[in-house]
């Protein structure tokens, strides 16, 4: 994979653009490895195309690395052989649970910014990188509410990315998202990640449903803000590839081509050249 | 390790997101966590809305709207995989008897087929052993594809408004299959003797030569050329359909 390279969520919404409209042609692809483990038929040759087309990078959803719950090996097992199988070399979840009580949830709750949860996290990241034989790369989440935080979500993660080894998958725009609903300062929160273990950043719309809370849909183009707040993130970090998400409310495909043009124009300025600093 | 505390905290914030009953959670924002308990909600009405889209026109908005969010309350979602999540919530309006609660009997089956359709267009693809396009219909095997299910609904849902199918109790059996070609997956209702048959060439392909004796102590029908008649636009229509791939003298 290219350092300079801006990707975009392959969704079976428009899927038919990935592999037809010789005018989108982004630099690789990201989708939910959850999304397609034992599937056959019309959606497997789809996914197989796409695979051989663009590069590839696995994005989980369901690993619930933040869990009480025992690590689902019989998912684990399939999931290996999946990455395997299409040569996928960065695998990426949330950090965060979508399990408790035995019970798949969905999505993606808030973790305790708590000590304990902070060991708890490295350990199931390194079992999870032995046993994939690949390093895992754990997403900063949007959260509408802490639950019980005993630290600062800008310690619980640096905590956890430096104690695990762990890469990073910086969200700006969950930044963006936290900052808004949490009353934090963006800038000082990305100066306060562990910039130098960044494997990749994701840059997304969200949709504002109240004047004090800000949702993570995916459903809507990037506002200007966030642009900024990527624009001073790339300013600060070495190059890496970049991914556009975009889960609903797809728009027409030119619109997805000129937001990854932006954020194009936006790491060639800072990046362009730019080998290693 | 995490602490009992940690853990205690986490299971109440799922526990209402599941049922939407409060609990008493510490540290949260005020008036933030329904969202969560509203995006959980939300993923499991659209899963079971997109791939039950005909229970869910025959039903009322309000035994919708209840199977939704019993199900998310009472069931622990095993599957990692959303989109196998409607297997399980067929399981569980089965297994807890709602089709009784609201007198719609064809209920269970209906979601079924809508669930089988899904699981045919997905299942992982299976290798078919090596077979030709043409071949002898009497002495040559017959190569079945093997992505197809073959059921049996008491309420003839496939071919009747489910209402409608309540009031006709009976055994219907049906061939879901995949078209080897395109992918689309296709309903095709069956007699017992054909359901025989293709349960026979599942087992172990074998020529229609093969069948007939079977066939015979089975069914008893001895008239060969009258069941010769029979099954050989039976079997071209398999063909057709891509059911039957093709042939094989090995
Ligand atoms: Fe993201």
């Amino acid at each position: 994979m290219k350092t300079n390279s801006i990707g975009i969520g392959f969704r079976k919404d428009f899927a038919d653009e990935f592999i037809d409209n010789s005018n989108f042609s982004p630099d690789f692809v990201e989708f939910a490895p959850e999304n397609w483990v034992d599937m056959g038929g019309y959606w497997k040759k789809i996914l197989d195309k796409v695979t051989e087309k663009y590069p590839a990078i696995c994005h989980g959803l369901s690993l619930s690395i933040g869990s009480a719950e025992d690590l689902d090996m019989v998912f684990l097992k399939k999931l290996k052989k999946f990455l395997d199988q299409y040569n996928i070399e960065i695998y990426s979840e949330h950090l965060s649970y979508t399990k408790a009580e035995n019970a798949h949830l969905f999505d993606l709750l808030p973790i305790p910014f708590r000590e304990d949860a902070v060991k708890h996290v490295v350990n199931r990241i390194k079992k999870v990188q032995d046993f994939l034989e690949r390093p895992l790369v754990i997403e900063n989440v949007s959260y509408y509410t802490p639950v019980a935080a005993e630290m600062s979500e800008e310690e619980f993660i640096t905590n956890i990315v430096n104690e695990s080894g762990c890469k990073m998958l910086l969200d700006v725009n969950n930044v963006y998202v936290n900052a808004f609903n949490h009353n934090y300062d963006t800038k000082a929160f990305i100066d306060s990640m562990p910039l130098d273990k960044i494997a990749y950043l994701h840059m997304a719309g969200h949709t504002k449903v109240s004047d004090d809370l800000i949702i993570d849909t995916h459903g809507q183009a990037i506002i200007d803000p966030v642009y900024d707040l990527f624009d001073y993130t790339v300013s600060k970090i070495n190059p890496v590839p970049v991914l556009l998400e975009r889960d609903f409310n797809i728009p027409e495909t030119n619109e997805l081509i000129t937001e990854m043009s932006r954020l194009k124009e936006i790491t060639t300025k800072h990046w362009e050249g730019v080998k290693c600093f | 390790m995490l602490l009992n505390e940690t853990i205690d905290i986490q299971n109440r914030v799922a526990r209402y997101c599941k049922s939407g009953i409060e609990e008493d959670i510490p540290g949260v924002t005020k008036n933030r966590l329904h969202n969560y308990r509203r995006l959980i909600y939300n993923i499991v009405d659209d899963t079971m809305s997109t791939a039950f889209p005909i229970t869910k026109e025959w039903l009322s908005r309000d035994e919708w709207d209840m199977l939704v969010s019993d199900f998310l309350a009472n069931h622990s979602a095993q599957t990692p995989q959303v989109w196998k999540l409607p297997s399980e919530f067929y399981s569980y309006v089965k297994n807890n008897n709602y089709a009784n609660r609201f007198k719609k009997e064809a209920l269970n089956d209906l979601l079924f087929i809508e669930w089988i359709e899904i699981e045919v267009h997905t299942t992982p693809d299976i290798s078919v052993p090596e077979y030709k396009a043409d071949g002898d219909l009497l002495s040559d095997k017959l190569i079945l594809n093997p992505h197809f299910r073959l059921i049996q609904l008491t309420y003839p849902v496939h071919n009747h408004h489910a209402g409608e199918a309540s009031k006709n109790r009976g055994n219907w059996y049906l061939l879901i299959y995949r078209n080897q070609e395109t992918n689309a997956v296709h309903f095709m209702q069956l007699s017992q003797l054909y359901v025989f048959i293709i349960e026979q060439l599942t087992d172990n392909p074998m020529s229609v030569s093969d069948l007939i004796p079977l066939i015979n102590t089975a069914f008893g029908i001895d008239d060969e050329a009258t069941l010769l008649a029979n099954l050989k636009p039976f079997i071209e229509s398999l063909a057709a359909k891509t059911v039957i791939l093709g042939y094989s003298n090995k």
